[in-house]
């Protein structure tokens, strides 16, 4: 069931998850555009740009994999991209990650696409923990984390090993988060 | 809420070592949801983005509170 979920579309409030395996070239070029923009693509483990052949081999082989990524829209424009990887049926858990658009770094939506990552995985795919990486220079992707109540699980070569789980989304996480976004969509 | 208390939850969203009445802040976009937030909840004062942008010390917030408005 998880893993054909993870191939699915998705409505959370306003925003729009599409799978990458439903988009056409144009909103595939663009979300690569989105993840090789130097700001991006420094955060990344792989740092390197990606060809957009490359993309759309990885995009292709989606098909196989019990890996789910999205995009994210909101009023149809290109909000940002979530994926969520390295799944643990048995754990019930995933690695996940997100980017949102570069023109939006420094505005607070970090926190949207943060809170949309963590309703799909908690509400939408039942997922009970999930695992994430963030480099320590990383400072505001550190904070946001924080915030979500990331539990540290390690740290090594300037990155952060964290982990967020379900029952605390659901009980402390989620109305704190919930009460922050109704003052950033003011 | 008494100013000392007032200043230790500044300290928390700015993620400052120290704090007094005078000390410069610089407010990034989540210390500003987070001062918006705060400043409602527990002041009743909503502002804006434009209104964060001229808050350049702790003393700018407590001028926005207003002296009277702490215990």
């Amino acid at each position: 069931m998880l893993t054909k979920a993870l191939k699915n579309n998705f409505q959370i409030d306003n925003y729009e998850l599409i799978n990458y395996l439903s988009l056409d070239n144009n909103d595939s070029l663009l979300i690569l555009s989105m993840r090789n923009h130097p700001l991006i693509k420094k955060q990344m483990n792989n740092s390197r740009i990606i060809s957009f052949d490359e993309h759309i081999k990885f995009v292709q082989n989606l098909k196989y994999k019990n890996d789910g990524y999205w995009i994210v829209k909101k009023k149809n424009k290109i909000f940002g991209s979530i994926y969520l990887t390295n799944t643990n049926l048995k754990e019930s858990s995933c690695l996940g990650g997100n980017f949102i658009d570069p023109n939006l770094i420094g505005t607070g939506q970090g926190i949207v696409i943060n809170y949309l990552m963590h309703f799909l995985a908690f509400e939408k795919l039942a997922f009970k923990c999930i695992n994430a990486e963030v480099k320590q220079s990383n400072k505001s992707g550190v904070r946001v984390n924080n915030l979500f109540g990331a539990q540290l699980i390690n740290s090594n070569n300037n990155v952060n090993y964290i982990r967020f789980f379900d029952s605390k989304w659901l009980q402390e996480i989620k109305p704190t988060i919930c009460k922050l976004l109704k003052y950033l969509n003011n | 809420m008494n100013k000392k208390e007032f200043l230790l939850e500044i300290q928390d969203i700015m993620l400052l070592d120290e704090i007094n009445e005078t000390t410069e802040i610089e407010v990034d976009s989540m210390a500003s949801l987070l001062l918006i937030a705060f400043l409602d909840e527990e002041f009743s004062i909503l502002i804006d983005q434009e209104q964060i942008k001229s808050i350049k010390s702790v003393s700018n917030i407590i001028e926005l509170i207003g002296d009277e408005n702490f215990k």
